[in-house]
């Protein structure tokens, strides 16, 4: 019964986003909806995750600017979880420059900071396992709540991009859970990330770079009290690499050995992912993860719809 | 024999493409787009590369002011000249580019009018403003200024 009610408001909360549009939201700013429906097969599944599913989900966004000062949010809803993913409030000193403070995406991978939940944007049916959130089974802290400083500066056909990010990062049960401002629970501690990218000057998407955090991470039950996580990674879109090596304290625990996703690997890990240079949606792309081994069949139909920009 | 052959083909062929190109350096002659803000803007001019900047989302400022970017879409030639000139790329790659702009670092998308009033009277009510036009409609419309070709 009480999971009928949750679905029932989920779909009230979906069906009331174009109403609000009407209202004028979209009118303020710019407002965005992602909904696709996602098929997965795996022939080797990972305790956490299904043989086959079949997932529908709505990524919800909305962003404004008044002079320098700046608002963001995105809403994800699917039937497991409806959840604030961003809330952001950001005030630009510079043109080039921006403090935010809220919640966020961490800039660790290329993925988590490039496509959010939006799989319209990604280029892969899936994100690959380094970029996995922490409820579907990731290992890196992939939100954290605090101060993200981001800009870019231009040196000839070059611009090279660096986000910093310090706040609340995720605490341990038996998946990394991540800090919520609309639910109570446990807070996590200190996550620090970094990543600095460069791309020509005019494209958006076309970005190299490297990333690293430091996250504190306790343990609500089980064998540690917390862990001490180092993250350091690189990211070549364009030849499809997304990888990072993370090391957990005490240092003879690996971190893939904390995490059931990750306790079947053999190799801890740098998750390089296969995908296509179309940003066109496709029924036949697919993500390798050598951890945990298996190969999977997947397709996604996503679209996007946006009001006219105003 | 294989001479005369050859002539009889080529002939016309060069008489058809130069007409075509003719036409097309005509049409080209007569419709040229030309960015347009308003006569009591304080922006004198923009290059190119500061145009398709702007247009992709990345903030440009004029005496510490910034400029805003209008997307003209009432004339669909209009807007692909737009695009193959100046932003090197075909509409539904530049949608997808401010798209993932906005939705990774915030900030919105250029405002976009697809009526002309419309379009002009958000230019005479921001001096700020700027966006495109022909060369024709711009010269014929009072209150506007050409910032460059």
């Amino acid at each position: 019964m009480q999971s009928r009610l949750i679905i029932c408001a989920r779909l009230i909360w979906v069906a009331a986003m174009p109403f609000c549009a009407s209202m004028g939201v979209a009118k303020a700013g710019d407002l965005l909806f992602f909904p696709s429906v996602t098929s997965v097969a795996r022939d080797n599944s990972a305790d956490i995750h299904k043989k086959h599913e079949i997932e529908p989900a709505v990524d919800m966004f909305f962003s404004m600017r008044r002079e320098s000062f700046l608002l963001l949010a995105e809403f994800f809803v699917n039937r497991d979880e409806h959840e604030l993913e961003r809330l952001q409030f950001g005030f630009a000193p510079t043109p080039t420059d921006k403090i935010w403070l809220g919640r966020f995406h961490t800039p660790l991978s290329y993925w988590n900071t490039a496509y959010h939940h939006g799989a319209y944007l990604q280029p892969s049916i899936t994100r690959p396992g380094i970029a996995e959130y922490e409820d579907g089974g990731g290992i890196l802290p992939m939100h954290a709540t605090g101060l993200l400083i981001d800009g870019s500066r231009e040196r000839g056909q070059t611009r090279w991009n660096y986000e910093m990010a310090a706040g609340v990062g995720p605490t341990f049960t038996d998946a990394l859970t991540p800090f919520s401002l609309t639910e109570r629970g446990k807070h996590g501690r200190i996550s620090l990330s970094a990543k600095l990218g460069f791309q020509p000057v005019g494209s958006e998407t076309d970005e190299t770079g490297i990333f690293g955090s430091y996250t504190e991470i306790p343990f609500i039950n089980g064998l540690y009290t917390q862990a001490k996580q180092i993250v350091a990674g690189v990211f070549i879109p364009r030849i499809g690499i997304n990888g990072g090596l993370p090391l957990s304290s005490p240092w003879s625990t690996p971190a893939w050995k904390m995490h059931r996703w990750f306790r079947t690997a053999p190799l801890p890990i740098f998750i390089f992912t296969a995908n296509t240079k179309s940003r066109r949606n496709g029924p036949a792309m697919g993500v390798w993860n050598p951890a945990p081994m298996h190969t999977t069949l997947i397709c996604k139909c996503s679209r996007g719809l946006f009001p006219r920009a105003r | 024999m294989e001479h005369g052959f050859s002539m009889s083909r080529l002939l016309p062929t060069l008489f058809f493409g130069l007409m075509f190109f003719y036409t097309l350096g005509a049409s080209g002659a007569e419709q040229k787009l030309v960015l347009v803000t308003s006569a009591q803007s304080p922006i004198a001019q923009l290059t190119t590369v500061e145009t398709r900047k702007l247009y992709l989302g990345v903030p440009f400022q004029v005496n510490g002011r910034a400029i805003t970017a209008l997307r003209n879409t009432s004339d669909a030639r209009l807007q692909e000249v737009f695009m193959q000139h100046v932003m090197y790329m075909a509409t539904e790659t530049y949608e997808r580019q401010i798209l993932n702009r906005v939705f990774r670092a915030g900030g919105q998308r250029p405002p976009v009018y697809s009526e002309p009033h419309e379009l002009m009277q958000a230019l005479y009510s921001n001096p700020l403003a700027i966006s495109y036009l022909w060369n024709e409609t711009a010269l014929a419309t009072p209150g506007i200024k050409i910032l460059g070709e």
